[in-house]
This record gives structure tokens, C-alpha cells and sequence, in this order.
């Protein structure tokens, strides 16, 4: 999962404790909270670099226009000054790292003193799909699934993930293929499910791959009735460079702003009216801020380790992901969404809410 | 795999990898270009390819211009960029004995070009959408996109064009002569520069023509032209380094290889022995497979 790890991995590190400690009270009293986030801006992993950005730069806004955050030493409210710094060093200097969008069997093992973190597990996302076909009438479910994995250690992953649970769930994969990654043309894989009659496809790739993919598989005439994709599905640039093409395709997310959550709708349309596309993701960025901020007021300080304490086993409720239980080791659990795209927007289905989106079968690409 | 296995079947793998593969060539003939007269591999033709196609993606979004009437467009501002990158960048550098500094700018090219197109139109994939993308046609029972056939025959008329440019004019025989034996070219008074500038030109002109394929086939983003650069050089290596016709036949094979492998090997091979070919093709015919089927243009 290492690419999903780079990818995705997104924290904030607060770096005022180091300020406070230094500089004692006087830096407090007519002081800043520095707040460092640790985003790829350049690179391949910029696209998703500037979700997170982008939702940190909002909650550092709100969080200032309700005044800052109260700081005891300080005897007053602090306005929040957000860093967007390109390592991470937090362990190194004991500086608390809030994290999200990492998944825990890799953050878990190395034990951190100095952060916490929430996210889903990866078995946990890798068994949705299969849940949501057991909630389907038996007409829909489908007969002859097929899984392209992308050619990484992520995509291995993930392939490892939904095979099992394919075998727990009574499915059997009739194409099962790595998904070479770049290489712009996937029509021997496309022949090779046509030949096959497969229904249902789960695919693990990149956004510009599935892109791709999802073109070719018209071009050729192939038609699923499920398409669910993780990684590469989720982007606004997927149904912005498929267009109509894009109706039906499931996602994975972080996020919904059709989630019944305390601000979840209000950030979905910030962003959209800003960017006009959706996202699944920016919630789980606002909402690591919104943990970190109420962690410092909680404690009425910035010294990292009595924020780490206020994080670690805590309950923070209500954030734009929902309540979130810090267990012993600083680590909370969301459970990962699926959205399908419809008319470009994306309808949240999984978890399901209360009068939320019910999920369509593909129509053949010629009865659109 | 032998009982889903049919004639359509084997003729639709066929057909997906020469029309893919025309891609490849394309680059190739660029490449194969370049390489005959500065005798360098121009590491950054699959950047400016993707370069190429963001100019196509601005056009087609700016001012509505359609994809492939933006090629009377494209591949002329192509061959100026070309022809002064080289004024630019690499005049110095090619006077050199040591060809490396060449090589070493062509990188950082790519590496520039990469980042400029990532700040201008950012990282994400760009896609264009038009009345005939993602639209296949029946021939026979089997399925053909329409936009990879269109890019099959700009690949065919780009390499047509380039070896007519190089047979049947003066500044192309001086090319030519140039990448047979740049002393002797010069001896015989041709400019080392001029020539050097014509391919620069060409090549770059290629890519414009390639640009306008990807842009109008598959989303594209700025670090995609790094890996497009090294299949080409596959297909260069196959065809027969400095033979233009051998590069677009050497993409074409690339791509049967590729469509083949994945589909009776598996995806996750094509590139595997996409590059054991190349190797094996250096080892045991370098001066590549059809060299004695075709003279070089």
C-alpha cells in the first residue's frame, strides 16, 4: 500500500509547542498556533496534495473567524497559522502529527509516540463491494465478477484483500489481472472479460488508468453492470473526462457531504462552488483539523504532548466524519464510502443514509 | 484461455496493437530523427508529446477548436519550438564531442517541461471530449475505436510525409547525409547546425502530430511522457536506430507484443518482455530487425 500511503497520507503537525517552549510565555501571549501540514504540491501526488491544502486552508479560516483557539497561557484566544511543510519530522522533535488517510497496518506497526490518527483499515474497504452485492435483488448480484488490480504494491494489496473476501462472500473472479500501470491500452484485458461475459468489474488504479479504461471498455463494447473503482474513481477529473460515460461508475471516498453530519453539506458545497467538481476526501482532511483544534482547546494548550494525551483514548464527537473514539494507541476508525457518479456528482450509497442514493446497475453502453 | 479463444478474437488482439502501436512509432520516428543527426536519444520526445497535447486540450477548451483540425496549428508551432530549442539549448552543446551534455539537457527538458505543465494545468489528467470519443465502429464482427484508427493514419502520413521530406528534397538529403556521416556532410559544405535544427524541427513537429493523437484518445498527464519516451525507444531499437520507417514499424510491432502478451500471458508481463524483447533485439540484431527490409530514409 505504499503509494496509497504516499498518495494519501496527510497530517498536521503542531509545531507551537516548540515556539512556546522556546520562547515562553511572552511568545504565547502576543503569539500564533502554528499548525504544520506536511502536502505534496508538486509531483504526481500534487492533485491530491491540493485537496488536502485546500480543506486545512478552510479550517484554519473558520477556526479564525470564530477568533482562534483559547490557550490558557496565553489567557485569550489564538489565531491559528497554517505551515504547509514538506516532511515529516514529528517523532524526531516530539511533536504531536495528526493524521488521517493512512492506513493503520502500516502506522500501527511503528508504534509513533507522537501521533494519532483515524482512517479505515484496508480489509474493511475491501470487503464493501461484496457487502453491497449481498444487498442486491439476486438478479443483480453478479454471476462472472472480474478484478484488475494495478501492477504495485498497492494494487497487490488490495487484490489480496478482495480475493479473500471474493472466496468469504461465495465469488469467484472469472478474469483476475494485474493492471499494468500507464500503459494506455487495456483492450487485451477488455477482450479478455468480453470473452469471459463478465458483469461486474472491481479495478484498483490510477485515476488517468481508469480513465482510460472506462473509454476503452466503450470503444470495444464491453458493458458491466457493476463498476467499482478505487484509487482512480474518485477524482472530479474522472467524471470530467468521461462525461456521461462516468453515470453509473462506483468510488471509493473518504467522505461524503451527503453524510448527516454536523457541516459535512456546507463543506461539500464550499468546495464545489469553488472548484465546481465534488470530492470525497476533503472532509476527512477538515475534519483531522477540526480534531487537532478542539484537542488544543481542549487541554487550553499548545504543548504537544498534553494534546497528544487529549487525542490519544479520546471521543471527539461530531466532526465532519462523524464521532470519532480514540483508542489507547491513537487510532479511530471510519468506515470507507461508495459513491456512484450520477450526472457528476457523487451519490453516496455506502454506508447508507437515511433517505440516500440506492445504487444502479450499468445500462450497456448503448441503451444510454 | 484455447476455449474462449476465436479468429475474431486473435484479429481484434491484432488490430488493438497496430493501432496502438502506430502510437509508439510515431514517437519513434522523432526520436529516430534526432538521434541521426545529434546522435543523442531525446530523452524529453514523450514530454513534448504530452506537451503537445495540453496545447491541443487549451485549443479545443479556449476557442473550440477541434483536436484534429488543431494540428495546422499544432505541428507548424511545433517545428518552431523545435528549431529554436535547438538554437537555444542544444547548439552549444552538439558542437561537443562528448554527448552526454546533450543528453543531460535533453533530461533536464523533460524535467522543466513536466513541472511547467503541472503549475500551468495542473497535475490532474486532462482528458478532451468530442462527438467521437470513446466511439468504436463493427468491421467484420469486430470492434474498432474510431479515435485510434484516425491516429493510425496520422502516424502513417506523419512518417510518409518525413520520408518524402528526406528523399525527395535537398535539405532532406542533407539531413540524410548528416546521419550518415556528419564529417563528411560537412566536408561536402552542409551546416552542422542547420541540419541539426531541421531534425530538432521535424522531431518536435512529430510529436505536435503524436500530441494530437494521445489528446484525442486517452487522458493524459505530465509525467506520462517520461514512460511514453522509453517505449518509443523500444520501438526505435526495433526498427533499427536511425531508420524511419523501421521506427514506425518497430512501434507496431512493440504494440502486437504488448496486446498479445497481455492477452496470453498477462497485463502485468507486456512490459516485462516489452523489454526483453529490447534487449534481445540489441543483443543478437542491433542494428534492429529491419534494417536489411528497408533502406533508411
Amino acid at each position: 500500500m505504499t503509494m496509497v500511503l504516499r498518495g494519501m497520507l496527510a497530517g498536521l503537525i503542531l509545531w507551537c509547542g516548540l515556539a512556546l517552549g522556546l520562547f515562553g510565555a511572552a511568545q504565547a501571549a502576543d503569539g500564533e498556533i502554528v499548525i504544520g501540514a506536511p502536502v505534496s504540491l508538486t509531483g504526481p501526488l500534487a492533485a491530491d496534495g491540493q485537496e488536502q491544502r485546500w480543506a486545512y486552508e478552510l479550517a484554519v479560516k473558520d477556526i479564525n473567524e470564530a477568533g482562534g483557539i483559547f490557550i490558557k497561557e496565553a489567557g485569550k484566544k489564538l489565531p491559528v497559522r497554517l505551515v504547509v511543510a514538506g516532511a515529516i519530522v514529528a517523532e524526531k522533535y516530539k511533536k504531536f502529527y495528526m493524521m488521517t488517510t493512512c492506513f493503520p497496518f502500516m502506522w500501527s506497526p511503528q508504534n509513533f509516540k507522537w501521533s494519532a490518527l483515524f482512517f479505515f483499515t484496508a480489509p474493511s474497504a475491501a470487503e464493501v463491494p461484496f457487502k453491497i452485492w449481498n444487498d442486491l435483488p439476486e438478479a443483480d448480484r453478479p454471476k462472472n465478477p472480474a478484478l484488475l488490480s494495478e501492477d504495485t504494491p498497492d494494487g497487490h494489496g488490495f487484490g489480496e484483500g478482495f480475493r479473500a473476501f471474493a472466496k468469504q462472500y461465495g465469488y469467484t473472479f472469472a478474469v483476475d489481472e494485474p493492471w499494468a500501470v500507464g500503459a494506455k491500452d487495456y483492450s487485451a484485458n477488455i477482450l479478455k472479460m468480453k470473452a469471459n461475459n463478465v458483469d461486474a468489474l472491481l479495478i484498483f488504479g490510477s485515476p488517468s488508468d481508469s480513465i482510460t479504461l472506462v473509454r476503452q471498455m466503450k470503444e470495444l463494447g464491453l458493458s458491466v453492470k457493476y463498476l467499482h473503482g478505487w484509487k482512480g474513481t474518485w477524482t472530479g477529473e474522472f467524471a470530467e473526462a468521461l462525461g456521461s460515460d462516468s453515470d453509473y461508475v462506483i468510488s471509493d471516498g473518504f467522505w461524503s457531504q451527503d453524510f448527516p453530519f454536523t457541516g459535512s453539506k456546507e463543506l461539500g458545497e464550499c468546495y464545489t462552488a469553488e472548484f465546481h467538481k465534488p470530492s470525497v476526501t476533503i472532509g476527512a482532511f477538515y475534519a483531522n483539523a477540526q480534531v487537532l483544534f478542539r484537542a488544543i482547546e481542549r487541554v487550553g494548550t499548545t504543548d504537544s504532548a498534553a494534546v497528544r494525551d487529549a487525542v490519544v483514548g479520546g471521543e471527539y464527537k461530531d466532526t465532519v466524519v462523524g464521532d470519532l473514539q480514540f483508542n489507547d494507541a491513537g487510532l479511530a476508525l471510519i468506515e470507507s464510502t461508495a459513491n456512484q457518479w450520477w450526472e457528476k456528482q457523487q451519490m453516496l450509497f455506502y454506508p447508507p443514509v437515511d433517505g440516500g442514493w440506492q445504487v444502479k446497475m450499468m445500462k450497456p453502453w448503448g441503451e444510454r | 484461455m484455447l476455449d474462449i479463444l476465436s479468429v475474431r478474437l486473435v484479429v481484434e488482439i491484432f488490430i488493438n496493437g497496430v493501432l496502438f502501436g502506430a502510437m509508439y512509432g510515431v514517437a519513434a520516428v522523432g526520436l529516430s530523427l534526432i538521434f541521426g543527426t545529434m546522435r543523442i536519444i531525446f530523452i524529453a520526445q514523450g514530454t513534448i508529446i504530452v506537451l503537445a497535447a495540453y496545447v491541443v486540450y487549451w485549443l479545443f477548451n479556449t476557442f473550440g477548436l477541434d483536436p484534429y483540425l488543431s494540428l495546422v496549428v499544432v505541428a507548424p508551432l511545433a517545428f518552431a519550438t523545435g528549431a529554436t530549442t535547438y538554437r537555444f539549448l542544444f547548439r552549444k552543446a552538439a558542437a561537443m564531442a562528448d554527448k552526454n551534455t546533450s543528453l543531460l539537457i535533453a533530461v533536464g527538458l523533460m524535467f522543466l517541461v513536466q513541472n511547467v505543465i503541472s503549475f500551468v494545468w495542473t497535475p490532474n489528467p486532462k482528458s478532451i471530449i468530442t462527438s467521437y470519443t470513446a466511439v468504436g465502429f463493427e468491421v467484420f464482427g469486430s470492434r474498432i475505436s474510431v479515435t485510434r484508427s484516425i491516429s493510425l493514419v496520422i502516424a502513417l502520413a506523419a512518417t510518409a510525409a518525413v520520408v518524402l521530406f528526406l528523399r525527395r528534397t535537398l535539405v532532406g538529403k542533407a539531413v540524410r547525409a548528416a546521419s550518415e556521416n556528419m564529417q563528411a556532410a560537412m566536408l561536402m559544405g552542409i551546416d552542422p547546425h542547420r541540419v541539426n535544427a531541421i531534425a530538432f524541427a521535424i522531431g518536435f513537429a512529430l510529436a505536435g502530430a503524436a500530441g494530437v493523437a494521445l489528446a484525442t484518445t486517452y487522458p493524459f498527464d505530465p509525467y506520462y511522457g517520461f514512460s511514453f519516451a522509453l517505449k518509443a525507444l523500444i520501438a526505435l531499437a526495433l526498427g533499427g536506430i536511425g531508420n524511419v520507417v523501421g521506427a514506425l514499424l518497430g512501434g507496431i510491432l512493440l504494440g502486437l507484443i504488448e496486446s498479445f502478451s497481455s492477452f496470453f500471458i498477462s497485463a502485468g508481463w507486456a512490459d516485462a518482455i516489452a523489454y526483453a524483447v529490447f534487449l534481445l533485439v540489441l543483443m543478437f540484431r542491433p542494428e534492429g530487425l529491419f534494417a536489411t527490409s528497408f533502406k533508411k530514409a
